[in-house]
């Protein structure tokens, strides 16, 4: 259950954030999380609507895109969406391939008022 | 209003594990982050490696648990100093923890810190510590289908060892199939097989610790 130490992190951040930029309410809160991050959206979703009160407007939705992962094969100049992590190339079974996305753990924005 | 932030929500501990390594490359001391489920033998290792350090390797151990300072009261019986972190239902260590321990620790004299962090497979992969290695810990009693059901934690590791191999006539591992599944997730892992039970491959394990440990130490 570390997606509730992530989310108080997603909530101080967008607090700091918020309060800059001179905003009173927050509406939305739009994150990309990698499938390479073990942190689940399910787990997410229940720890935003268990502690967004403490921060953010009660009535404040989150949004989770999910992000596969995708692999760059530079023998193939290829870039593949893989399945079951496994991490080769599916042309040419090349080992020595760079992980291009799966490892996001960002909030990407948020909407306030 | 949309504000667009593209931030690491793990910017804070990030920051945090930047601090802790560059404070140990100051005083050169090698750490290392051991994970595993509970009852690997993450602790049983270090009682048995620890002793077989030569004496230029100087150690000190911080234990992750949830509760009880049983394992640092067990590596404190190896003559190493050991160090306790409860995390009070916490399922992984941070960077923040780590930095709140480390002036309990001797670190003018020490030039290898062991970490061990709690027990589990899924949550500590994601929180850097400021270590020099990740060092993940199955033992033959899981079953060898774990690196794919956890596949993050192996990938990671740049060192997996596999425990409790004097057990392996009693158990379905098919270790052949084991190494199949690491060189799939990570080709470049360093491997060890060892029974802490019997010492078997353990002084393999010490060596090349003692080697990485010497490296940073003399800076090469």
């Amino acid at each position: 259950m570390h997606e509730t130490a992530l989310m108080e992190s997603v909530l101080a951040i967008i607090y700091d954030s918020a309060k800059e930029n001179g905003l009173k309410k927050v509406t939305k809160v739009k994150l990309k999380v990698g499938e390479l991050t073990n942190a689940l959206p399910e787990a997410l979703e229940l720890a935003f609507e268990a502690s967004k009160g403490e921060i953010l407007d009660i009535d404040a939705v989150l949004e989770i895109e999910f992000v596969k992962t995708t692999i760059y094969c530079p023998q193939c100049n290829q870039s593949f969406i893989v399945d079951d992590f496994k991490f080769s190339c599916p042309n040419c079974l090349a080992q020595k391939v760079k992980i291009i996305a799966g490892e996001e753990l960002l909030i990407d924005y948020y909407e306030g008022e | 209003m949309q504000v667009q932030l593209t931030t690491n929500i793990l910017k804070a501990n990030d920051a945090i594990a930047a601090l802790n390594r560059k404070l140990f490359l100051e005083k050169k001391i090698f750490v290392v982050n051991i994970m595993s489920s509970p009852g690997a033998g993450k602790t049983t290792i270090l009682e048995k490696l620890l002793p077989m350090l030569p004496q230029d390797i100087k150690a000190a151990v911080i234990e992750g648990d949830l509760t009880t300072t049983k394992d640092a009261e067990r590596i404190e019986k190896t003559g190493v100093y050991a160090v306790q972190i409860n995390t009070l239902g916490g399922c992984h260590l941070d960077a923040n923890m780590i930095n709140q321990v480390l002036e309990k620790l001797p670190l003018e004299e020490i030039n290898l810190l062991i970490i061990e962090n709690v027990g589990n497979l899924v949550c500590p992969a994601g929180f850097d510590l400021g270590e020099d290695l990740k060092m993940v810990v199955l033992s033959v009693t899981e079953g060898n289908d774990k690196p794919v059901k956890y596949p993050v934690i192996f990938r990671e590791a740049k060192v997996a060892v596999l425990n409790k191999i004097d057990l392996l006539n009693y158990v379905d591992f098919d270790i052949k199939q084991y190494e199949e599944d690491l060189n799939m997730l990570n080709p470049e892992q360093i491997r060890f097989n060892v029974s802490s039970r019997t010492g078997e491959g353990l002084d393999d394990l010490a060596k090349f610790l003692v080697e990485k440990v010497r490296a940073k130490r003399d800076g090469v």
